[in-house]
């Protein structure tokens, strides 16, 4: 009897170390199948990724409206869409910022934002930042490209320059998208770059 | 006695610039030996010109050096027994000026121990001059700001942590034991912050 309860004692003690250990995760990593979600668009529609029947990917970007790097990347995000969601890799925007925290994020923001600057991509509102936390996003900007069984091939930047666009030497996003259409190995499947980091929920 | 106080409040005022500690001084004492007729009020508008030129051209004073990623590495493996805080932040970085208060703090309360205190600005580059410099000269910021002139952060935040993911605001704390190091990826409080040096400060 002593055994059996030193045994469950332990077996417990496992278990609750796994879930913590979970808990505790960093998001996904390169290779990890990612979850899909529905999330509300500007549009007032709820949106996921199994709605985009004949995507081959998905170019799925933390950002958000404020954020001078998220600002600094908007144009090269929305060149991003206009390249690559005709060959079936849309861009899907979350902007999962507390409103609280950052007013300027908010759902009525973000539809501003979206006529101000003619965004063409879904941009949804990750209200409960559920999914931020899933995936792992810390900082706006932050890219993950997934492919059409929602593998996670790309984690990071969209390319090495945030300041200046024309003087971006490697460009992350696209050579994993071309990578990816030409069936072949992602050249750099995980990149660091700074960032205004999630403004997490108090 | 009126005025002698507003002297001395001036003083105190100027006080915080040890440098010319001793000629304000002089200048505050001069009156007091005059004849009645002096025109004081004259001599107090000078020195009140005098201190606000002095105090202007001190705040600009602080110069903002550019770094390079190697430095990081240099503050790593320097061999003094100084404890570095590096905080990495910018001026439009909500939480970053919210928490720079503490690291004022941490930079005053241990000026006497072996601690050091770097504001690593990651602004545009092209912001330094009209953005940096006047937020740092109203901020009155006393700790050292540097510059990090590296275009792409890919090359360089692994090397400040691989705990990094590059959101900010961001701080390494590089031990006395040159092999140990505390990295924070979030705000930090004055006492969280506090805590760690003081970590960092045992061998």
């Amino acid at each position: 009897m002593k055994k059996l309860l030193a045994l469950c004692t332990i077996a417990a003690t496992l278990i609750a170390f796994s879930f913590t250990q979970k808990n505790v995760g960093t998001g996904y990593m390169v290779g990890d199948t990612a979850r899909d979600f529905s999330l509300k668009n500007v549009d007032g529609k709820m949106a996921s990724l199994a709605d985009m029947k004949d995507a081959k990917g998905y170019i799925v970007v933390f950002t958000c409206n404020q954020c001078p790097y998220a600002i600094a990347y908007e144009d090269r995000i929305i060149e991003l869409h206009k390249k690559y969601a005709p060959l079936g890799y849309p861009v899907v925007a979350i902007n999962s910022n507390d409103k609280v925290r950052q007013p300027g994020d908010s759902f009525d923001n973000m539809q501003k934002r979206v006529k101000e600057k003619n965004i063409p991509y879904a941009y949804l509102y990750d209200e409960t930042q559920e999914i931020a936390q899933a995936y792992g996003a810390t900082r706006t900007p932050h890219v993950f490209l997934l492919d059409k069984d929602r593998v996670v091939r790309y984690i990071g930047a969209i390319d090495d320059n945030s300041e200046e666009a024309s003087e971006a030497k490697e460009k992350y996003v696209e050579n994993a998208i071309e990578a990816l259409r030409a069936g072949k190995e992602v050249p750099v499947k995980q990149t660091k770059a700074i960032g205004c980091g999630i403004k997490w929920k108090a | 006695m009126k005025r002698l106080n507003g002297r001395k409040w001036r003083l105190c005022f100027v006080d915080r610039f040890p440098l010319f500690r001793l000629k304000i001084g002089l200048l505050a004492a001069a009156p007091v030996n005059k004849p009645r007729f002096f025109p004081f009020f004259l001599l107090m508008k000078l020195r009140l010109l005098l201190v606000l030129l002095l105090h202007t051209a001190l705040i600009q004073a602080q110069d903002i050096p550019f770094i390079k990623a190697d430095q990081i590495d240099r503050w790593k493996q320097s061999d003094t027994d100084t404890v570095w805080v590096l905080n990495f932040w910018a001026t439009w970085c909500g939480p970053c000026v919210a928490e720079l208060p503490s690291f004022e703090k941490l930079n005053r309360e241990y000026a006497s121990q072996k601690v050091q205190v770097i504001l690593v600005s990651n602004d545009f580059k092209k912001q330094v001059d009209s953005k940096v410099k006047p937020f740092v000269a109203k901020k009155k910021l006393k700790s050292r700001v540097v510059f990090m002139d590296e275009s792409n952060p890919n090359n360089w935040i692994d090397r400040v942590s691989p705990e990094w993911s590059g959101a900010i605001p961001a701080t390494l704390i590089i031990s006395k034991r040159k092999d140990k190091y505390l990295f924070f990826e979030k705000q930090l409080t004055y006492e969280e912050l506090e805590a760690a040096v003081k970590e960092a400060l045992q061998r």
